[in-house]
This record gives structure tokens, sequence and C-alpha cells, in this order.
């Protein structure tokens, strides 16, 4: 028993990276958002703070997933090569300065898909696999 | 001591050392501010790489708060006099004065880049370092550490002068002190100081004892040498000084080189003052018969042997004769060599005067009368035998006059020997008063009397002579007594010139002539015929 046990640990271990990378991580919008595609600069503008609009004016609500969450883990990979506990700091050290936010934290792609089917303003990720119709890709992050 | 050692090399290791300080001081005082202005520019560096991040993302986000903090921070530390953060945006946020005068190069900028996107300029940090307090910081530094050196070396040359004085020249002087009381050749060895037994000093003290043990050695040697020497030359001196007999020394030419005092007793005071003014050949002027020396010279040179002769000195008063035996020896060395490469005669001379003068009193007693003084008979058949021999050779003539006195007899037996001896005296001086040097006069018994002249001789000039002696002898003889006697002559003559020359003929004819006076009544001469 402990041998099987043992092995579908190691199944896992093994099989769940291959299962991130070969996923694709994509940026979302409100359908009716008039931005239709992002570049890499812009996600990491709205994302960091560096910009709190969407190129078109409309004010930007970046949407995170939970620290622990290894979609989360990936995305800030991708996007800008930083772990989450970098990404914690740089958040940590602007915080007190009042001028930036991080984004706002939902606990599962559940809650994002709905949120961001609900708010125009807002703007998430999630993985490939769990996108629906209701939302507009505007960036696929590789 | 006009130097003292500790303190030279105090002096020369204290030059040494400011030298090497100034030196020293002058490349330390250039590396360490150099290297404080290094480490300035290090420091800022790394000053700035510590805020890289955090101004990273100030520009990043135009965050003026960050920046703020960032460009706050810098401006704390001493060496920043301004700092600037510029964004590629146009956000700019400064601290201090850049003003326009500062040099460009002095800047420190550090480039920054997108926290996000590596490779990305998005703006650019840049420091004006406080170039003013680096100086000064430099300065001092480079300051602190030329005096720390200077400091140390001098310390360092004051030690080693200090020590080179206790280790050295203290235990130095001492082995001074003991050697300056040191006699040479004498017992006293000096000390090595403690502490220095096994080094090099302690070996120098060693060699120095070795050395004075050497000395001692030789000057005992030398001193035992020159005693015996002395001892010798003393002896040697004082045969020479007071030998009884004269020794000289001579050169070839006859210079007199040295003598002995008896040497100069024996000459004379007065001449041996006059050959030491002349320098000349001083043996004509001490011995009378200079041929006899000249062939005495030569002889010992030629035949390498002594030659000894009796020789008269030279004396002031004619009546002083004084007699010396003189030998002559060539001084050769062991070898055989002449002496200092020139012929050297040494001569001894000794005084033989009182033995010649009685050799002389001897031959005189057995050649003469006692009373008279006349020769004997003995002495005058000699002399005209040997006159006789002459005569026959050449042309002379030797006379005979046989003399017998007439009246003698009579007086001796009145008036005693006395008187007659007197007679006999009186008539021995009136014979002397008409013959020359080389006539021949002689006693040959009681009253009979030989008179021989020697020379040209005629039968006139024999008659004069005859006529004379009779004359002479027919005068009165007073005796002391006041007595007046008369005693008169008969003289036989007989002539080489015409009796042949054989003595006793001559003697016989003589005896015969007068034999006939005396029968002719006495009182007259008669040759032979």
């Amino acid at each position: 028993m402990k041998i099987a046990h043992s092995f579908i640990l190691l199944a896992v271990i093994l099989l769940a990276p291959a299962r991130v990378v070969t996923a694709e991580t994509v940026i979302i919008v409100h359908p009716d958002n008039p931005v239709t595609s992002l570049n890499r600069e812009q996600v990491v503008d709205i994302y960091m703070g560096r910009k709190l609009n969407f190129p078109g004016g409309n004010t930007a609500l970046p949407i995170d997933l939970p620290p622990d969450s290894e979609v989360r883990s990936d995305f800030y990979r991708k996007l800008v090569d930083k772990s989450i506990a970098q990404i914690n700091a740089y958040w940590a050290r602007l915080l007190f300065t009042g001028r930036a936010t991080p984004p706002r934290v939902l606990s599962s792609d559940t809650s994002i898909l709905k949120s961001v089917r609900e708010n125009r303003d807002a703007i998430a990720y999630i993985a490939s696999e769990n996108l629906d119709a209701k939302v507009k890709v505007v960036y696929r992050l590789k | 001591m006009k130097h003292h050692l500790h303190i030279r090399i105090g002096v020369t290791v204290a030059m040494i050392a400011l030298i090497v300080a100034v030196v020293t001081s002058f490349f330390s005082y250039r590396f360490t501010h150099s290297q404080t202005l290094n480490n300035a520019k290090q420091t800022l560096s790394q000053l700035l790489s510590t805020v890289q991040r955090t101004a990273s993302i100030a520009v990043f986000l135009d965050n003026k708060e960050i920046a703020d903090e960032v460009i706050t921070g810098l401006s704390n530390n001493d060496f920043v006099q301004a700092v600037s953060l510029t964004s590629v945006t146009g956000f700019k946020v400064t601290h201090g004065t850049f003003s326009e005068n500062n040099n460009r190069s002095d800047l420190v900028t550090l480039q920054l880049e997108s926290p996000f996107n590596p490779g990305e300029k998005i703006g650019e940090l840049t420091i004006l370092p406080n170039i003013k307090v680096i100086g000064q910081k430099a300065r001092k530094n480079a300051l602190i550490g030329v005096v720390v050196l200077a400091g140390f070396i001098l310390l360092v040359a004051f030690i080693i002068t200090q020590v080179v004085q206790v280790m050295f020249i203290f235990p130095l002087g001492q082995v001074a002190t003991s050697l300056n009381t040191v006699l040479p050749g004498g017992d006293v060895f000096i000390p090595a100081p403690d502490k220095h037994k096994e080094d090099e000093i302690g070996n120098l003290v060693k060699y120095i004892n070795n050395l004075l043990g050497m000395v001692k050695q030789e000057l005992d040697t030398e001193r035992r040498l020159r005693e015996e020497i002395q001892g010798l030359e003393k002896r040697f001196r004082m045969i020479f000084e007071r030998a009884g007999i004269g020794i000289f020394l001579i050169d070839q030419q006859g210079r007199l080189i040295m003598a002995n005092p008896s040497f100069k007793r024996l000459i004379g005071p007065d001449l041996y003052e006059k050959i030491e003014l002349h320098k000349d050949n001083c043996l004509d002027r001490i011995f009378k018969d200079a041929d006899s020396i000249a062939g005495m010279l030569k002889e010992a040179i030629l035949k390498n042997t002594s030659v000894s002769s009796d020789l008269l000195l030279h004396t002031t008063d004619e009546n002083d004769v004084r007699w010396v035996n003189c030998l002559f020896t060539r001084v050769l060395d062991e070898s055989g060599e002449a002496l200092l490469g020139e012929t050297l005669m040494q001569g001894i001379i000794n005084d033989i005067t009182d033995r010649k003068l009685r050799e002389q009193l001897i031959s005189f007693q057995a050649e003469h009368d006692p009373l008279t003084q006349l020769l004997n008979r003995r002495a005058a058949e000699q002399k005209v035998i040997a006159a006789l021999k002459k005569a026959g050779d050449g042309d002379y003539c030797v006379a005979l006059f046989l003399i017998d006195l007439d009246k003698f007899k009579p007086v001796n037996d009145t008036y005693g020997h006395d008187a007659g001896d007197k007679v006999l005296v009186e008539v021995a001086r009136r014979l002397l008063l008409n013959l020359r040097h080389a006539d021949i006069a002689a006693r040959l018994g009681g009253d009979e009397f030989l008179v021989a002249t020697i020379g040209k001789s005629t039968r006139a000039g024999t008659t004069l002579v005859a006529g004379k002696l009779l004359q002479n002898l027919r005068e009165d003889i007073t005796l002391p007594e006041g007595v007046v006697v008369n005693i008169g002559a008969s003289i036989g003559i007989s002539l080489s010139t015409i009796h042949g020359t054989d003595l006793a003929e001559l003697l016989a004819k003589a005896d015969r002539a007068m034999y006939q006076v005396k029968m002719a009544g006495r009182n007259g001469f008669c040759i032979h015929e």
C-alpha cells in the first residue's frame, strides 16, 4: 500500500509541472470592454500598479488568484519572471506610499470568471482550460 | 674620543630612518590619499547598488515617496553632495545642488532598468560626490598614516640605537677599557664581558688575548736574547775597554776607525786628538818606521796572516823612547770574506819599552866595560873585524891605536883603586874627544885601551890623530881630592892599508910599535914599520 501511494505521489509530482507548462494562461476582460488586445508591457503596467487604466482610458481593476495558486505563480513567472515572494515584497514596499494597491484577490477560477462577467473594468488571468465564452481574451501568456 | 660610536650609530640610524620615513610617508600619503578617494567612489557605487532595486521601482512607478526615500537616504552620506533620480518619462527628484561648474567626470551615475523587464532602461540615479569632504577625509587618513608610519620608524630607530648601545657599544667599551690597562708583555689578560663570552665580542676578546699571549712570549724571548747580547757585549766591551794592550781598527788607507782607551794611552792623548782631527793615515803619525809598517800590512794582506814587529813610537820628547810590539791582522768574517766589503786591519800594540830597554841594557853591558863605558875587548874585536871586512872590500883604511897608560900603576898604588878608576874614566872621556861616531874606542883591560879609526886615513892623518890622542892624555888629571896626577901614554899604531886586514896581525904589529915607544922612553907614538 505504501509503495502504491509513493508511486501515485511521484506521478503527481512528475505530471503536475507538465500540465502547468503545457497549459496556457490567458488574460481576460469583460466582453464589453473596448480593449480588444493587450501586449505584455501593458499587462505588466496594469498588474504591477504602474498604470491604473486600460489603454483606452477606462479604469482597470486587476484580479489575482490566491498566493498558493499554481496558476498565479505560473502567471507571474511568465509575465515578469518573478516568484510570488518577490511580487509580495514588491507590493509590501509600495504599500506604505498609499499610491498603489495590489490586485484584488479572488479564491478560484470560478469566482474570477464570475467577477469578470459582471464587472466591465475587471481584468484577470485564468488557465486556458477553464476559459468560457462569456469573457474576452486580450492576451495569451505563453 | 671625539666621536662616540653609539651617537654615530644613533645619528646614522636616525638619518636613514628619517629618509625612509620621508620617502615612505610620501608614497604612503599618495597611496592612502588615492586609496581613500577610490574607497569613496567604491562606497558611493555600493550605496547606489544598495538602493538600485528601490530606485528602479520608484522610477518604474514614478513614485515620489519611494524616490524621496532613496534620495534622502543617499544624501545622508557625508560623501554625497547632491543626488538626482530621473525617469525616462520626465519624472525627476533632486536633493542638493548640481552646480554647473562640477566636472561631469565626478558624477557617479547608475542606469536603472525596469524591475519587470530586464534591459529596458527606465531612468538613472546620479550622485555628485562631495569632493571637498572626500578630499579632507583622504588627507586626514593619509596624514594619520604618515604620522603612524614615521612614528613607528623613528621608534624602531630609537630602539635599534638603544639595543646597539646596550648589546654592542657598552661591552665593546668595557673591552676597550680593559685593553687600555694592559701592558704589552705583562701577565694581565682582559676578561670577556658577561653574556658575551660566546659571541663575536667574546671572540674578539679571545683573539686579543691570544695576541697578547703571543706578544708576551715574543717580548720575553726578545728580552732574554737582549739580556744575553747585552751581557756578551758588556764582556766584550770590558775586554776591549779594559785591555792593557791597545786595540785599534784601520782601513786600507790607514785611517783609524776605532780604538780602545789603552791605545789612546799608549800613543798619548795629544797624538790621538791629532789623529781624530786629521783623519788621515795614522800609522805615519804613530810609528817612526813607516816603511816597516807598510811592509807589515802588505804581508798581512797577501799572506792572510798575522804579522808582528817591535816598533818605535813617535814621542813629543826626543829622549822619551817608547817601544811597542805591534801585531797586524786582516779582519775577515766567518766565511773568510772581507768585512763590509772593504779591507780592514786590526792592530794590537803592546808597550814593550821596559823589556826593550832592559834588553838594550843587557846588550850594552855585554859589550862595554862597566867602568869606562867603552867597548870591552870582545865587542871591540868584533867591531874591528867587521870594519876590516868592509875596508877589504873598498878603499877604507882601518887604523888601530893600541894605547898603554905610562904612569897609571903608581896612581893606583898611591891613591887607591877609586882614584885609579877615576883616572881610567877620565882617560876614556879624553879618548872620545877626538873620535868620530863611526870610530871605535875600547878598554882592553887594566890600563890598556884600543882606538880604531875608520876612513880614508893616510899616514899623515893617522899621525895627526895619534898626536891629538897623546896630547889629551898628557894633560894633568885632577882627582876629586884635589890631587893632580899626570899619566901619559904609549901608543902603538898599525894600518890595514899597510899591514893587512887580519886583526891578530894588526894587533900584534901595533903592540910591537907600542913596545918600541916604551923602549924609547914612553910618552909617544909609533906607527909599525
